[in-house]
């Protein structure tokens, strides 16, 4: 429904749904269907609490990229700050015995600085995000190898870990955040102004400026928000696993584009939403589940994942490319 | 071989329309071998079209082009280069990393095939070079490095060594300063005089008197007349040929008193400069007048517009609204003083053509519709869209529409709406009717008189004269980067506009 376009009034005060952007929600059902036919021990509380529980921690790697692809930008730079995150709370935690909460918050200040630097890059000098956070990616990649390197075999102290594992009504703290962040963005993209400027600019940059929207520093801000939020969901996935490794975010972006291109974004800029990102990152995460549950070895799954991928982008191009 | 000597390009019932635009009818005419023979039109009048078809690069619904006797069969560009006619355009298209020989001979071929000799394609550039006089230009530079007249010779030379049958040149003064201007005129005078034949656009009389031997005028996609260029023909006979309309049967009725509320001023740019884009230019606009700003292409019109609503970066200059300085000039400050743009080319930038039509007409004033938690009022919104929609007699069938399905005129007014709805004190309108219809583009005038009848203050640029001198109090003439002078309301007649933007008063 957030579309941008999408929640609009017939005359006759119908509300339009254009059905072909939740056909994501429709792949979800099916595949959840199909696996909890064919696998015993999938259709399981504890099996798709574990699954979403995974879930959780990467969609905050995909909210600020959702955000970003709306106005036509991409954020390669999400796996490696995700890791970031991790290596950086490490860092703060083991160096400087901060407690977590503090190191968490100093991480996301440092890769929000990052993300600012790569979106004033981007902004300011024309040059393409994707290439930007590219490179952003294989620095802060090397950064967070020499960080992990340090620290290796020592274990985050129990203070700085147990709080990830709380739960709330039964299930996870962590993902009903994600849940209530989906939900509320979702409305907000909808509904208020600051966020709606995202399809604005998505649509058509230069209207946007034409009409006085400051597009560039929409742009940085959200910039920072990808990398900040990144960092955020890979510290907490450090404490999780209660050590800085270097496999955490590793290839996280790839996931994200195909979760979020599946999802209806669209690399052309001005569709996107919250909710979908996160079914759409859902989907992978459980595809991958399924797969491994059918014993298709991890190889394979990654010729599988980049089909999916080229399938997503090249129906994107079909639907979406603009039509100058 | 007479017959053909007079008849050698032959243009026979040329008609093309875009859409239910007529861009020719029925055009007809002939060029002989080796004059130089210009095509003269106002902006509009169906040249580029006529060139268009002539090169290839479109088909005519209608009629026929005989070259040498040899009627056009296939409308390519590839076709029209093998029967040996080629343009120079006004937009040059040159390699800019490649070198001056390079960019003459593109496809040059040695002996030895695949491998280029780079001495003897040196040595050929230069003796071509010294043919044409440019001694200034070396084969082995860079074109990058070359002046854009260089650029300009070097790009005609290339049409020359390809021994082409008919050059066409659009506008190539465009971005010449006199000498260099002055000494393209002898190069094509002498090419003539070689036999080549050239069909010549340009705005610029005093060149087209110089140097053509016949000039063919086209108005409205319409043939007028050709005119030979012996001693009695006068700038006056060709611009009167080029405007000459029957204005009582036209849509367009000449203000003649002006009713703006000349007191308050609203606007003034002083000295607004950039190097080779616009000279110093200073404007005035007072409350409740419509300003008309009119040049011919190239003459700095849009890049003065935009450069006043900071859409384009100026080198010195400073812009006044109600008598306070405009610290920094750019679109979000213009914005806020309630200066809004409509822009000249509504694919480009003015429309979001996929989102609704409500979207397009919130964009502007998201934040006046939004409560203090910045949430949109989609009421307000509908409503205030409604309201434009009416008030434009906008055809769609929902709010939910695109602005990509509606018709050129109804995109134009969703644009007109998105600039209205912030209420601007001031707006600046580039081209408000380009490429739209009759009707519309009588509402939209009817909508810019309006707004100044309620003390809004309207600049229009356009290059359409017949609109201007409806719609302004004051008409401001642009040429050569600079303004050439100012015609008050009462004083409008295409002649003496047309004068200032077209001939040297100085001279």
């Amino acid at each position: 429904m957030a579309e941008g376009t999408g929640r609009r009034l017939e005359e006759n005060g119908k509300k339009k749904i254009d059905p072909g952007s939740w056909i994501i929600l429709l792949l979800v059902v099916i595949l959840f269907v199909f696996l909890s036919a064919t696998r015993s021990n999938f259709f399981t509380f504890n099996n798709i609490h574990s699954i979403i529980y995974g879930v959780s921690f990467n969609f905050f790697a995909a909210i600020g990229f959702t955000l970003l692809i709306i106005m036509g930008e991409l954020d390669l730079s999400v796996g490696s700050l995700f890791g970031f995150g991790g290596a950086m709370m490490g860092l703060f935690v083991f160096s400087y015995k901060l407690p977590a909460g503090v190191a968490i918050a100093l991480a996301m200040l440092v890769a929000a600085l990052i993300g600012l630097s790569a979106g004033f890059l981007v902004v300011r000098f024309r040059l393409n995000s994707m290439m930007v956070t590219i490179g952003v990616m294989m620095t802060v990649k090397g950064i967070n190898w020499m960080l992990v390197n340090k620290f290796s075999g020592r274990q985050l102290p129990v203070n700085a870990r147990s709080f990830v594992s709380v739960d709330v009504f039964g299930i996870k703290w962590i993902i009903l955040v994600m849940v209530i962040i989906a939900v509320v963005l979702e409305v907000l993209l909808a509904r208020s102004r600051h966020l709606k400027q995202l399809y604005y600019i998505g649509h058509n940059v230069d209207t946007s400026i034409l009409y006085g929207l400051n597009a560039n520093q929409v742009k940085c801000i959200c910039f920072a928000v990808s990398a900040a939020l990144s960092a955020f969901g890979g510290a907490l996935m450090t404490a999780r696993i209660n050590h800085p490794d270097v496999t955490v975010g590793s290839n996280l972006e790839i996931s994200i584009i195909t979760a979020a291109v599946v999802s209806g974004a669209s690399i052309f800029g001005g569709r996107g939403s919250i909710v979908r990102t996160m079914l759409g990152v859902l989907f992978i995460f459980t595809l991958q589940n399924g797969m491994t549950s059918y014993g298709i070895n991890t190889y394979v799954q990654q010729i599988i994942l980049g089909i999916i991928l080229i399938l997503a982008i090249y129906l994107d191009i079909r639907v979406n490319a603009k039509k100058a | 071989m007479s017959l053909d000597q007079s008849e050698f390009l032959r243009i026979s019932n040329i008609s093309k329309c875009y859409g239910v635009v007529k861009a020719l009818t029925d055009v007809s005419f002939c060029v002989k071998k080796g004059e130089i023979h210009t095509v003269l039109g106002e902006n509009g009048a169906g040249k580029s079209t006529l060139m268009k078809i002539i090169t290839g690069e479109t088909t005519p619904d209608a009629g026929t082009i005989e070259l040498d006797g040899q009627q056009v069969k296939t409308f390519s560009p590839a076709a029209a280069h093998d029967m040996g006619i080629h343009m120079v355009h006004q937009e040059l298209a040159v390699f800019e990393n490649l070198t001056v020989a390079e960019n003459i001979y593109p496809y040059h071929n040695s002996e030895r095939a695949k491998k280029i000799d780079y001495k003897k394609l040196y040595q050929e550039t230069q003796s071509q070079l010294e043919l044409f006089g440019l001694k200034t230009i070396t084969p082995d530079a860079p074109m990058a490095s070359v002046t854009l007249a260089g650029q300009q010779m070097v790009e005609i030379l290339r049409c020359i060594v390809a021994q082409p049958k008919v050059i066409i040149l659009d506008e190539p003064t465009s971005g010449l300063n006199d000498s260099e201007a002055e000494l393209l005129m002898q190069i094509l005078v002498r090419l003539k005089n070689e036999g080549l034949t050239i069909l010549y656009i340009s705005h610029r009389l005093r060149e087209i008197m110089q140097i053509s031997d016949r000039v063919t005028v086209l108005r409205d996609g319409e043939f007028v007349t050709t005119l030979v260029n012996d001693e009695t023909l006068t700038e006056n006979d060709l611009i009167n040929n080029m405007v000459g309309r029957d204005l009582s049967q036209s849509l367009y009725a000449i203000k003649t008193d002006s009713n703006a509320m000349r007191e308050e001023v609203l606007l003034e740019v002083k000295n607004l400069a950039k190097k080779n884009a616009l000279c110093s230019t200073g404007l005035k606009l007072h409350k409740g007048e419509i300003l008309g700003v009119f040049g011919l292409e190239g003459s700095g019109t849009t890049k003065l517009s935009r450069m006043m609503y900071g859409l384009e970066r100026k080198d010195s200059g400073e812009v006044y609204i109600e008598g306070e300085q405009v610290s920094r000039v750019n679109p979000r400050s213009m914005v806020q003083r309630q200066v809004m743009y409509l822009n000249n080319n509504r694919k480009s930038a003015g429309l979001l053509l996929d989102m609704a039509v409500t979207d397009n007409v919130s964009l502007p004033i998201v934040k006046r519709v939004s409560s203090r938690f910045g949430l949109i009022n989609f009421k307000q919104l509908d409503e205030l869209s409604l309201r434009f929609i009416k008030m434009f007699s906008i055809a769609l069938p929902s709010l939910a529409t695109k602005p990509r399905n509606l018709s050129g005129g109804n995109q134009q007014k969703v644009m007109l709406s998105a600039c209205l709805a912030p209420e601007p004190k001031i707006l600046i309108a580039n081209e408000p009717t380009r490429g739209i219809d009759v009707g519309a583009k009588a509402e939209i005038h009817k909508f810019l008189l309006e707004i100044a009848a309620k003390g809004v203050g309207v600049i229009v640029f356009s290059s359409e004269l017949p609109e201007l001198m409806k719609l302004s109090d004051r008409i401001l003439v642009m040429r050569n980067n600079s303004i050439a002078g100012e015609v008050a309301c009462g004083d409008f007649t295409e002649q003496t506009i047309m004068r200032y933007a077209a001939v040297d008063v100085t001279e």
